[in-house]
């Protein structure tokens, strides 16, 4: 069986990895990676509610 | 905005997850606000749908100059004896298309000459059997000749993706104006926006949106109806949906089984009916957008949406009605299951309280309230966390979010869900599986190529071309509502209105906002405490849903499924490395994962810790 291993996926904003197990001419295994950790709920711990609407749409 | 609207939840606001408009003894925000925010959020939404298309799902199919980023091809019939045979792709396309007499002479795409690996009349790759290569200084002088004549069906490729980022970059300064910097709304305050400007400002700002999106130029014609040359709704009238409709016509197999393609290019070994590449689940989840300005709506009121279609079908353009003050949003919210996935389609409104995470394949463990690792466990993003832990079997740092559909029932039984324009116009009723359309087929550059009037009805399902038709689609509906919007707010009764209305945040309070982004259903959750700080901040963002790992019960994340659907060959495409080897590329997988528009923790910034890297992306 073989493996398509597409890591990282380009012309997608930020990065993904994809492995596709093949068996025949289609696959009957796939993962959808994310490769970061994003970190922005610890971020915002105890910080004024209001920052909020200022960090977050940065992600 | 998803944001604003959680902590507006929590401080009061007039909201049932996003925030609407209010009379000002209900605790809604100024008409004015909700029109600017609008307006913002639309130009995100049509610079994000033209780059999209145009420079990361477009290149999956159109062949453009020998150069990067188009090098190596897809689909390259001269690679090898066996696939010359048997050529596909865009290459055995062009080769059928019936030209106008003439057209060889004056375009010449197909002429070896222009084949791809000649440049300037040379055969640099040796790969065509015309003789002799030339030299690097030649060949980069070949490269500009083909581009400076617009004769050639590349340099028209090439023409339409540069006038496409001209269209995104000025939609998004226009809705700059209002936003202080696009894309991050910076003049984003709870209860409403921080825009202080006087009227006649405004109405400046409002007249330079109209022209970018309509008219042209101040003084010359052009409305909604009949848009000039040169603005961005032309440009998706024009360019983007014919566009769309030629890519799905040349490349049948990624539609849905309704619809066909070029017939001639049949007989070369490609489906006559679509193969329904990349359908998914076809679970289509929106959290709703584009709030009312009108105060009298209130968030009890049922869903209703602004656009509606007139008519029977096949519908076209004209068929869609956008009123912007009929209707509670723009697109409602709900969600659908698939027939294929539960015994029935079934349609449903939604509660914030259906949205669940599960982390048993991302590197996040639950605990019971022992301490112990919850297996199988699911949490409401107000319960939920996000500690990174080490763990064998996690893949993935997204967590997967699903609809519990039985609420509250147990066992909960979590639903996969995709999310983004196909889901939204799903959702709103705009495009359904066997709904047919009558769609533009005329295109501005290539009209002469044989792509005149309108394609003859298309059919809607949920395939990769139909998530890329249902974002057209949307797109050309949005932009019409914008213009409508832009009229709402010049006028001096709603312009003398406060931007932004102040409300007191309770202590010990708890928030939710849910609505749209231009990839998807987008929500934030916020737990505050008794001192007015974040406790807790849960963000589900739409490629988290898209993305998704698989959960304890098995079920694949949406996008895992449509590459796993058996529907998609993962044979690959012939092409040629830069070695001039003939090597087998997976765009399939590439074209599947492109059609969702994934965003993965767009702003995330690592930073070297000596700076000889500075900052990357």
């Amino acid at each position: 069986m073989a493996i398509v291993k597409i890591d990282p996926v380009n012309r997608i904003e930020g990065h993904l990895g994809v492995n596709v197990n093949i068996s025949g001419s289609s696959a009957n295994a796939a993962s959808a990676i994310a490769t970061m950790y994003r970190g922005f709920e610890n971020i915002l711990y105890k910080r004024p509610v209001q920052d909020a609407i200022q960090i977050i749409p940065r992600i | 905005m998803a944001a604003s609207f959680a902590v507006e939840n929590a401080a009061g606001y007039k909201s049932d997850g996003s925030t609407f408009a209010g009379t000002g003894s209900d605790n809604g925000i100024s008409q004015k606000a909700v029109l600017i925010r609008n307006l913002v959020l639309a130009s995100e939404y049509l610079m994000s749908h033209i780059t999209h298309f145009y420079a990361l799902a477009a290149l999956d199919y159109v062949m453009g100059p020998p150069m990067s980023p188009w090098v190596p091809y897809f689909g390259f019939g001269a690679a090898t004896t066996a696939i010359s045979a048997n050529p596909s792709g865009w290459d055995a396309a062009v080769s059928l298309i019936q030209y106008p007499s003439g057209y060889q002479n004056s375009f010449g795409y197909y002429n070896l000459y222009l084949k791809p690996g000649c440049i300037g009349g040379f055969d640099i790759l040796g790969l065509n059997g015309i003789a002799s290569a030339a030299s690097a200084s030649y060949m980069a002088s070949g490269v500009l000749a083909e581009l400076r004549d617009q004769k050639t069906i590349w340099s028209k490729v090439i023409a339409e993706y540069v006038v496409s980022l001209h269209m995104r970059r000025r939609i998004l300064e226009v809705g700059a104006q209002f936003a202080g910097g696009l894309p991050m709304f910076r003049s984003l305050v709870m209860g409403g926006v921080a825009v202080d400007a006087t009227s006649a400002t405004i109405s400046s700002w409002i007249d330079n949106f109209r022209d970018v999106l309509y008219r042209g130029s101040q003084a010359a014609a052009g409305t909604t109806a009949s848009p000039a040359s040169g603005t961005v709704l032309y440009f998706i009238e024009n360019h983007y949906i014919p566009t769309v409709n030629i890519v799905s016509y040349l490349y049948p197999e990624y539609d849905n089984p309704n619809n066909s393609g070029l017939a001639a290019l049949s007989a070369l070994g490609k489906p006559s009916a679509g193969q329904n590449i990349g359908a998914g689940y076809g679970n289509f989840l929106g959290y709703g957008v584009f709030n009312s300005h009108d105060t009298s709506v209130t968030t009890a009121d049922p869903e209703s949406s602004m656009v509606y279609r007139t008519g029977s079908a096949p519908y076209s353009l004209d068929d869609f009605t956008v009123k912007v003050t009929s209707g509670k949003r723009f697109h409602k919210r709900g969600y659908y299951i698939s027939g294929s996935y539960t015994t029935s389609g079934i349609s449903a409104s939604l509660d914030h309280r259906q949205i669940v995470e599960v982390v048993d394949y991302s590197w996040y463990d639950y605990y019971t309230s022992a301490g112990s690792v919850e297996t199988s466990g699911y949490k409401h993003p107000w319960s939920g966390y996000t500690d990174p832990v080490v763990k064998t079997q996690a893949y993935s740092w997204a967590k997967g979010p699903r609809i519990w559909h039985n609420y509250p029932n147990t066992p909960a039984d979590l639903v996969p869900m995709q999310v983004g324009p196909l889901a939204r116009m799903w959702v709103t009723g705009l495009y359904q599986g066997g709904d047919a359309f009558i769609l533009p087929f005329q295109h501005a550059f290539l009209s002469a190529n044989g792509f005149t009037g309108n394609r003859s009805a298309v059919t809607a399902g949920h395939s990769v071309m139909d998530r890329h038709r249902a974002r057209a689609l949307e797109c050309y509906l949005l932009a019409i509502a914008t213009a409508q919007w832009l009229e709402e707010l010049d006028n001096s009764t709603i312009l003398n209105q406060d931007s932004y209305t102040v409300n007191n945040l309770p202590s010990a309070a708890s928030g939710y906002g849910i609505h749209e982004a231009p990839r998807g259903a987008l929500g934030h959750w916020v737990v505050v405490d008794s001192s007015k700080r974040i406790e807790n901040w849960q963000a589900v963002v739409p490629s988290t849903w898209i993305d998704s790992p698989t959960d304890f019960k098995g079920n694949r994340g949406p996008l895992e499924e449509s590459i796993v659907n058996p529907n998609t060959p993962v044979s690959g495409e012939q092409s040629l490395d830069f070695r001039k080897q003939a090597v087998s590329v997976p765009v399939e997988v590439l074209r599947v994962i492109h059609s969702y528009d994934p965003c993965l923790a767009c702003t995330v910034h690592v930073v070297e810790r000596n700076g000889e890297k500075g900052v990357r992306k």
